[in-house]
């Protein structure tokens, strides 16, 4: 699947976040306000930005199956596996017998 | 302030409720021969709270307040600002591994790696993985098995013994788990995460509602009056929020602890029973850790308050200390009932993480080690009965170090997260990046751990930046040698075809989207 725009976008804003966010002496130490300030934007500018991303993306990449075929889908892979363990189960019996 | 008696009639009661629950799944899956130990598919709740309980450890009741007492305001914002990164992580990685699993059941974190990494040095890497996931693994088993002992020894004034306390829970806790294996873990890790929420948040009302009047901002104005507001600025009380921490720890915490853990992986990659409950891990998550951690803030933040000059290991203790000294003098009664709670809550927290992660470790070392690499032929029910006995072994030697545990449990975490964070670029290369290679992802694992070793013992500094440099380490290597040894066509053509064939089968794009 190639990469979209706004994936590249987001990508780009986490990273340019990231660094921004670190920048040595911002707020300078001891600044109450600057702290504050500092720490609540950056709180709410990531939240936000995060969040209606992540909003976009669920609505570009919908889901093709419903939650029945998963159901039916976990169902089947359990028939499978209690299938194999009863086989494995039955290929002992002679075994044990034997002995 | 328990009595002995009172605190061993709740640790009784708290070991009937696992065990019940673990033999109550075991009775479940005798009906169901082909059920794993170590994997399950779960639904959203179960997925978003076992994920939840995985991590929040001994954290919540303990390091966590004691850490926001110490860090301050700043500390607590440097996590909550990356949380919703997982939403992220979530959409070019594990989302991805999830596509693939549900058609590959993977059960380890290493199967997933092995899967990308084929060929000559594929089982070294194996090795070198679930290595690496073991190493983390016993810190953290140790380190609960610990605070909770050490909290139950707090909240009785010492009339019960700690090797007591931690010999009774930790083989509880191993039988609980090798009964019920993954399934009865998610359970009660999700009864036992609402339980802890709950009774966080009640711990924070309490004593607001005794020590302030009920009032969260009256709260917030003493404190920020306090020393000219030194809970709220850079680098905090305690000193701790330097520049450079402020960059490592939250960096360790998107990578190593959101991710990496080896039972946080499987939770984020693997149990998702449908995308409903995969998109729900994603959305859910990070607000429910805000809200537990922010319960935590504000009983660090009481505290901070209240109990200015608390030393390292007497923080680590600020809810007992505030019970008895607010709720104590006024309702006697109802303290006692907080203890129990607070005793309760962290046991439950620190045996759902502890639980999870002697599971992933025992999965690792039955299904990485004696099938992966030794190539051991079991059938189900032997893999059944191997898991147990590695459950029994590993779990009995976390009990064992956790007798005469070292260090702080703060830094036993955080080391287990930072070890894991060289794995990382081993992981998004290996699903973004065709070219990478086997010796490649070999070669950055051992140059992350070297990179971990430097930081540590070299240059001091890996508890300000965990496993930042091993990280990098991993990353060039991964680069360089891929490079080297990339021949042409010689791409892993397949995993890479079924994991975009997994996605179309998940998802109908939006044609219009650019």
């Amino acid at each position: 699947m190639k990469l979209l725009r706004i994936e590249k976008i987001w990508l780009i804003f986490t990273v340019a976040l990231f660094v921004v966010w670190n920048i040595p002496g911002l707020p300078p130490q001891g600044d109450v306000q600057g702290a504050l300030l500092w720490c609540f934007g950056g709180l709410i500018v990531s939240w936000v930005v995060h969040y209606s991303v992540n909003a976009r993306i669920y609505k570009i990449y919908r889901p093709r199956m419903s939650d029945e075929d998963f159901l039916a889908e976990n169902l089947e892979m359990d028939r499978l596996a209690n299938e194999k363990a009863l086989a494995e189960i039955e290929a002992e019996k002679p075994r044990k017998a034997g002995r | 302030m328990l009595s002995f008696a009172e605190l061993w009639v709740t640790i009784v009661l708290y070991i009937f409720f696992i065990l019940g629950i673990g033999g109550f799944i075991n009775h479940q899956r005798s009906k169901n021969p082909g059920a794993s130990l170590f994997a399950s598919k779960l639904p959203w709740f179960q997925a978003v709270m076992t994920y939840i309980a995985s991590l929040m450890s001994v954290w919540v009741f303990f390091a966590g307040p004691a850490g926001y007492y110490k860090g301050g305001f700043t500390y607590w914002i440097s996590e909550m600002i990356w949380l919703p990164v997982f939403a992220l992580s979530a959409h070019f990685i594990t989302n991805r591994i999830w596509a693939l699993s549900r058609k590959r059941q993977y059960i380890t974190p290493a199967d997933s790696f092995c899967d990308r990494f084929q060929g000559p040095g594929s089982k070294v890497l194996r090795g070198l993985v679930g290595l690496v996931m073991l190493i983390s693994a016993f810190p953290y088993i140790t380190s609960v098995i610990a605070a909770i002992a050490h909290g139950g020894i707090r909240v009785s004034d010492g009339s019960i013994s700690y090797a007591s306390i931690s010999l009774t829970l930790g083989i509880s806790m191993v039988l609980f788990t090798a009964i019920g294996g993954f399934k009865s873990v998610a359970l009660t890790d999700t009864i036992q995460g609402v339980l802890f929420f709950c009774v966080l948040w009640l711990i924070s009302l309490v004593v607001v509602f005794y020590m302030y009047d009920g009032s969260y901002f009256k709260a917030f104005k003493e404190v920020y009056n306090t020393d000219d507001g030194v809970f709220f600025s850079y680098p905090g009380p305690n000193k701790w929020e330097s520049y450079g921490y402020r960059f490592g720890y939250p960096f360790a915490l998107i990578i190593g602890y959101s991710v990496m853990l080896p039972h946080i992986f499987v939770r984020a990659c693997y149990a998702s029973r449908d995308l409903k409950a995969q998109r729900k891990l994603t959305t859910w998550t990070p607000v429910v850790r805000f809200l537990v951690w922010g319960a935590c803030f504000v009983i660090g933040l009481v505290c901070f308050g209240a109990l200015p000059g608390l030393d390292g290991k007497s923080a680590e203790y600020v809810i007992p200390y505030l019970i008895e000294g607010a709720v104590f003098p006024n309702n006697p009664i109802f303290a006692h009932v907080l203890m129990i709670l607070f005793f309760c809550g962290a046991c439950g927290v620190g045996i759902s993480t502890a639980d999870s992660y002697l599971l992933s470790a025992a999965s690792i070392v039955a299904d990485d080690f004696i099938i992966g690499i030794f190539g051991v032929k079991l059938t189900h029910k032997t893999r059944t009965l191997v898991g147990r006995i590695t459950i029994f072994v590993i779990g009995l030697a976390g009990v064992i170090m956790a007798i005469n545990p070292p260090g702080l449990i703060v830094d036993l975490i955080m080391f287990s997260i930072g070890i894991t964070m060289p794995l990382w670029p081993v992981l998004v290369m290996g699903i973004w990046w065709k070219k990478a290679t086997t010796p490649a992802a070999v070669a950055a694992i051992i140059a992350g751990m070297i990179g971990i070793w430097i930081q540590y013992m070299v240059l001091k500094n890996g508890g300000t930046y965990y496993g930042a440099l091993g990280m990098l380490f991993s990353f060039i290597a991964m680069i360089f040698v891929s490079l080297i040894t990339y021949k042409p066509g010689q791409e892993n053509k397949k995993y890479h075809a079924d994991m975009v064939a997994g996605l179309n089968e998940l998802y109908i794009v939006d044609p219009a989207a650019k």
